[in-house]
């Protein structure tokens, strides 16, 4: 009875893994990434001064409110986001029109800012990290909606993945700390449950928490159920579970916007001057204009108090608490945990090699289901095609995916920073080099193919920060010397990949040489022998 | 978190989970080529478990509650993937390794 349980969780574990793996690599590699997205955004902007003096929350804001006004004078929303902390290195606004007179939505602008002057910065137009770890649940060249079902899809049999593989690891706590190199199938699979134990926590959280996401695309009646169908009725849920009075809209009566100077330092009171985050200004201008200020993320608990301001009078009318309601806060606190934006340096990378290990979790597990077909096959004279498919796309995959990340920023520094649409071929980029590493994987005689695209990851990433000395001022030479840790971090970070990938292919070499050798011999003794 | 403060929850952490594995006999025999006494294996065993508290507490005093924890078990699991690296290609330096952390642990916890 038990045997049979544990033989279905296998099955169901294996195919699970295997129709998801590919598209779950891409998913955990872009969103490790992503956790990083802000440093990755400074690297891909070279012309960004190196180190400023931090200017001011309130001269921030003061500087935005101008160029707002002169921009955006009878827009629906400002929203300013001073620099504050690695979340958010830039001064960045957004401003949303109003909707026309059919009723369409107005046109909405995001606009970096010099934070003394108060212009527009004139640095390349790139997506940045942003568009990178977006991937991560966007996926790319499909609709948003088409994305998220297929992403939820693929997170779902994650989690299916992850309780199935603890039900069927028999030992997990004896082969806790167990991995025993040089033995082919035996090691690969060590690798990949080392992999899956070591950070299990951590997997269980992102999945889970991931597919909270976007838990109302996935599950809409339940709110249709309490609710009724409809945008409208749907928005009276968010209103009521955010708790916050519902925007009274427009009044049609201009009064003009009271000093927000004074909120700000009203705000900086109630919670410390680093503590401030953003701010909201709705309607500017009108009778019903509302000021929220928003406090900075310091646990993980994602959501955080907001003072809510009349725009015309100036005063406080509204707290809105963190914690409305604990369904809410729950869900808020595995978002903030998916998320990290709380976390501090330390904590950061820790992220990141939590998510690199689950990546290679993925990893090992898709080279794991090949190594055991090949060698149930071994005898057979013609290896399966699903085998030799599975084969191939991992090669593409697993290093293919790598290239076209070193190969996106491969084109940040070389496409002209004047190019229009220049943000868009970086992104080609990617997705091109990853195709043409498909094709290799395809074409190629197997003992080569990941010997080859080791050496050519190895290459991309160690050629990238020279490839930056020759392009930009915004190299290793230049950011050792002043300092600026995140630039010159990312320059070591390519290093590193580079060399790792390095080496494995050193290793791989090895291997296949050592094992060609051995056959080689063999062969030779047999006929010495016949 | 102070970059002591980090020293100290990863040497704790490092040290416990070093007693942890080898409380465990087949990698006691990886490491020091013989097995334990039960007096010893209880020793690391609870020595371990006692260290990896220990270093969830230096995590939480350094961040608060809530992000001491989710440090805690970002720390483990380092310190897990560095213990297996080392268990498989140097067993020896892991136990010479686990035996230097631990003093340094146990002193940061109580200076910090």
């Amino acid at each position: 009875m038990k045997n049979a349980f544990r033989q279905s969780m296998a099955w169901l574990h294996t195919y699970t893994g295997l129709l998801a793996g590919w598209v779950l690599y891409f998913m955990f590699l872009t969103g490790t990434l992503g956790y990083f997205d802000t440093e990755m955004d400074r690297w891909m902007r070279p012309e960004r001064p190196l180190a400023t003096a931090p200017v001011s929350f309130a001269n921030s804001v003061d500087v935005a409110m101008r160029r707002l006004e002169q921009a955006a004078a009878g827009a629906d929303q400002w929203f300013i986001n001073p620099a504050v902390g690695r979340d958010n290195p830039d001064l960045r606004i957004f401003y949303r029109q109003p909707p026309d007179a059919t009723g369409k939505p107005g046109g909405s602008t995001n606009e970096l800012l010099d934070a003394t002057t108060g212009k527009p910065v004139s640095y390349r137009e790139t997506g940045g990290g942003q568009v990178l770890y977006q991937m991560h649940y966007e996926l790319h060249y499909m609709p948003r909606a088409v994305a998220y079902w297929i992403v939820g899809v693929c997170a779902m049999f994650m989690l299916v993945a992850l309780l199935t593989g603890i039900v069927v690891h028999k030992k997990i706590f004896k082969d806790f700390f167990t991995f025993r190199p040089g033995k082919q199938q035996r090691s690969w699979l060590d690798a990949h449950n080392v992999l899956s134990v070591v950070s299990l926590p951590f997997h269980l959280m992102i999945t889970y928490s991931g597919l909270v996401f976007f838990v109302i695309t996935y599950m809409p009646f339940i709110i249709e159920a309490s609710y009724g169908a409809g945008a409208k009725n749907q928005q009276v849920y968010f209103d009521e579970a955010t708790a916050r009075q519902s925007d009274p809209g427009r009044a049609g009566v201009a009064a003009p916007l009271a000093a927000v100077d004074p909120m700000i330092a009203a705000a900086a009171q109630r919670w410390g001057a680093a503590n401030l985050r953003s701010v909201d200004i709705r309607y500017p201008g009108d009778a019903n204009a509302r000021v929220s200020i928003s406090r900075t993320t310091a646990t993980p608990l994602r959501s955080t108090e907001r003072l809510v301001f009349d725009g015309a009078s100036g005063a406080l009318i509204e707290v809105q608490g963190a914690v409305t309601s604990t369904p809410r806060a729950v869900r808020d606190v595995l978002l903030g945990l998916h998320e990290g934006l709380f976390a501090g340096a330390w904590l950061r990378w820790l992220y990141f090699f939590s998510g690199l290990i689950g990546t290679a979790m993925i990893g090992t597990g898709l080279v794991l289901w090949t190594v055991k077909r090949r060698t149930q096959q071994a005898k057979q004279q013609m290896p399966s095609a699903s085998l030799v498919f599975v084969e191939r796309l991992n090669a593409g995959t697993l290093i293919g995916l790598p290239i076209g990340i070193a190969a996106y920023f491969w084109a940040n520094r070389l496409i002209p920073a004047a190019l229009a649409g220049r943000a868009q071929w970086e992104v080609h980029s990617l997705f091109i080099a990853w195709a043409l590493m498909l094709i290799h994987a395809h074409c190629r005689p197997r003992v080569r193919v990941w010997h080859e695209q080791l050496w050519v990851a190895a290459a991309a990433y160690l050629l990238l920060p020279i490839i930056n000395t020759c392009t930009t001022q915004r190299h290793l030479g230049v950011t050792l010397l002043h300092a600026d840790w995140v630039l010159a971090g990312f320059d070591l970070t390519l290093l590193a990949v580079g060399a790792a990938f390095a080496l494995a292919a050193i290793k791989l070499r090895s291997r296949a040489v050592g094992a060609v050798r051995g056959k080689v011999s063999m062969r030779a003794s047999a006929v010495e022998n016949a | 978190m102070t970059l002591a403060g980090g020293i100290c929850s990863l040497a704790l952490c490092y040290s416990g989970l070093g007693g942890v594995c080898l409380a465990m006999d087949r990698h006691y025999r990886q490491v020091c080529q013989r097995s334990a006494s039960p007096m010893r294996t209880q020793t690391l065993r609870f020595g371990g478990w006692l260290f990896l508290a220990l270093s969830l507490l230096a995590c939480m005093r350094g961040s608060g509650a809530s992000v001491g924890a989710v440090l805690w078990l970002g720390v483990l699991s380092t310190c897990a993937a560095a213990i297996v690296v080392m268990l498989a290609y140097t067993p020896r330096a892991l136990g010479r390794s686990a035996l230097i952390a631990a003093p340094i642990g146990a002193l940061a916890f109580m200076v910090l």
